[in-house]
């Protein structure tokens, strides 16, 4: 009877979802920052898992398995978000992302955190995952081309130059928080 | 912006992360002693590198149930058994009553769905319906049929043996999709990409218009510029740029058009529908499977192998869930080949589990067949096991069976 001890050691739908949905909120949390809207991403992680449950190899630990879908569900909501951001006019390019358009003026107060993420969160996708998976998860270069499946060089290239825009991004917000400049938080990109 | 604080800041994230040194470090750092604003986005990026890579975010009990409540329609087994004649009977009056419901053009009786995973408000209006078209019988995959308008234009790519994804640019179509074993259709149209959890369901995308999918039976989910959406037997949906919302039926017209017995899994029951449905025949109950799995599997060890077959061809006709489906057939094949020495139909059996679906079942049937075949041909079993050995999906297991049967680095049968 291994064969049916096996299967009735599988974790149900609802145990995975117990026993790993904290984990997987706090990843996104850290993906994404803290006070996001993470609810769909969930949502999507979760389905994704329940979905390849039944085909789950058991080659990797389970939650090794689903922090790898956590990221990919995760790269895949912040390409929507670029596209989003893209699609919308130029007066809403102006202020990108969702905090700064509420908070603009308020950057010489905000949270140096909360900051960072904006900035992070008007990176183009590619950008984005590769400078939070290696500046604040601190996965390796070589973790996260294999992850991504791009080359060695390219995610290099896009750390980067990631960097470089969240830097811009920060001194911009400086500036117009102080109102030392004009009031755009960053330039609108299409 | 001083050329000079550009060129700085492109590299003060390095900085803050302590991954620059020497020349280009120390001309940072002196730049930062005569910059007050570089010095300022510095202290911030350094602020907020150190508040992220310190994160740890609390989540609450209450958020985490708010959450997960939405997962509920996700909830159920992922495998289920297929009724047989019973699903034909149900998807048929199913079509039946949609299309009745459809053709009586009552709009206030579109119903709900079962539970909703994002706000639905985009008050577009419907687009007029296309004319119908001529329509085509495409058997797309085996397990993919579809009754086309004659302006249909779509393709299949198949990336995995369970796997099927229907790309679908312009046209009308009705589809029936049998699920189970792992299988999986993703059909990707303008604006949507919806995910077929084993149904019928129809899509229609036309230049210009809103995307409309509608399902006949089963279910599906959808997805529309970040929105999921869950739909279930009647409901309707255009997905376009602006959100989605429920369009004017007039579109269904299409799909009595369409459907004429083509997509029908079987053929169709001699009596009415509602004749069957009246007669049902009468059901055994089902035994639980776990239960009768024990219980079989004492019978055989007390030495009642007749008895214990019986209750495994009970369970297995009973059609339980997959899982155990699998177990029962499994431990039937088991008792055929070990016990009762009938090693070609246990080795059929075996052979068919091992290219299921569920990778448990497959590894046990893999290995199983090996130690099979030690009772003609202790070579061919050893290789058999030595091949395995090489798939970390069961070298473990394979190894300690040869061990047990004592092939590890056994050279006599290359001799």
């Amino acid at each position: 009877m291994a064969l049916m001890d096996r299967l009735r050691r599988r974790p149900s739908p609802e145990e995975v979802v117990k026993a790993h949905g904290a984990y997987v909120a706090r990843l996104l949390y850290r993906l994404f920052g803290p006070g996001s809207d993470i609810d769909d991403v969930y949502q999507a992680v979760f389905v994704e898992v329940l979905r390849a449950l039944p085909g789950f190899e058991g080659r990797a630990k389970l939650s090794t398995w689903i922090h790898r879908i956590t990221l990919n569900v995760a790269y895949q909501e912040m390409r929507l978000q670029t596209r989003e951001r893209a699609s919308r006019s130029a007066e809403d390019l102006e202020c990108a992302t969702a905090d700064l358009c509420h908070e603009r003026d308020d950057f010489a107060r905000a949270d140096s955190r909360r900051l960072l993420y904006a900035g992070l969160a008007s990176l183009d996708a590619k950008k984005r995952i590769a400078v939070v998976l290696h500046d604040v998860e601190g996965y390796t270069l070589k973790e996260i081309s294999e992850h991504l499946g791009r080359p060695l060089q390219t995610v290099a290239s896009q750390v980067r130059a990631g960097r470089a825009e969240l830097a811009r991004f920060v001194a911009e917000a400086e500036s117009a928080g102080r109102g030392l400049t004009a009031p755009g938080v960053r330039e609108a990109k299409a | 912006m001083n050329p000079k604080c550009q060129a700085q800041r492109d590299v003060m994230v390095e900085h803050v992360l302590g991954e620059l040194d020497g020349l280009v470090a120390a001309r940072l750092e002196a730049h930062l002693a005569n910059c007050e604003a570089c010095a300022r986005v510095h202290a911030r990026l350094a602020e907020g590198f150190q508040g992220a890579r310190t994160l740890e975010p609390e989540v609450s009990e209450s958020e985490l149930s708010r959450m997960a409540s939405r997962l509920a329609p996700y909830m159920e087994p992922a495998h289920r058994s297929r009724p047989g004649f019973g699903w034909v009977v149900g998807a048929a009056a199913a079509f039946a009553g949609v299309v009745a419901v459809w053709s009586a053009a009552r709009p206030d009786v579109e119903p709900q769905p079962p539970a909703p995973l994002a706000a639905i408000t985009a008050p577009v209006p419907a687009p007029a319906p296309p004319p119908a078209q001529p329509v085509r019988h495409r058997a797309l995959t085996p397990h993919l049929k579809a009754v086309v308008s004659g302006d249909w234009a779509g393709a299949v790519r198949q990336p995995a043996a369970e796997r099927t994804a229907l790309e679908m640019d312009a046209g009308f179509a009705v589809l029936d999709f049998e699920g189970g074993e792992g299988r999986t259709l993703q059909i990707v149209a303008p604006d949507v990409e919806v995910v077929v959890l084993g149904t019928r369901l129809f899509v229609e995308a036309h230049a210009g218009v809103p995307t409309t999918v509608g399902v006949v039976s089963g279910k599906v989910e959808v997805r529309s510029h970040g929105q999921i959406e869950i739909l279930g037997p009647g409901q309707v949906r255009a997905f376009d740029a602006a959100g989605a919302y429920t369009p004017d039926r007039a579109n269904l017209r299409s799909v009595a058009h369409h459907d004429d017995g083509f997509l029908d899994r079987a053929p169709a029951p001699e009596a009415p529908v509602a004749a069957r449905r009246v007669a049902p025949k009468p059901r055994r109950a089902r035994p639980e499977p776990v239960a009768a799995l024990t219980s079989a599997e004492r019978l055989v060890r007390q030495g009642k192998v007749a008895e214990g077959l019986k209750q495994y061809e009970a369970l297995i006709a009973s059609r339980p869930p997959a899982p155990w489906m699998d177990v029962a057939r499994y431990e039937r094949a088991r008792v055929w080949g070990f016990v009762q020495g009938d090693l070609r139909r246990a080795d059929a059996e075996l052979a068919r589990l091992a290219a299921g679906a569920d990778p448990e079942v497959r590894h046990q049937a893999r290995l199983a067949r090996c130690e099979l075949a030690f009772v003609e041909d202790r070579c061919a079993a050893a290789e058999c096991l030595e091949a395995l050995a090489r798939d970390p999906a069961v070298a473990r297991e394979a190894a300690a069976l040869m061990a047990r049967w004592g092939v590890r680095g056994d050279t006599s049968c290359g001799q």
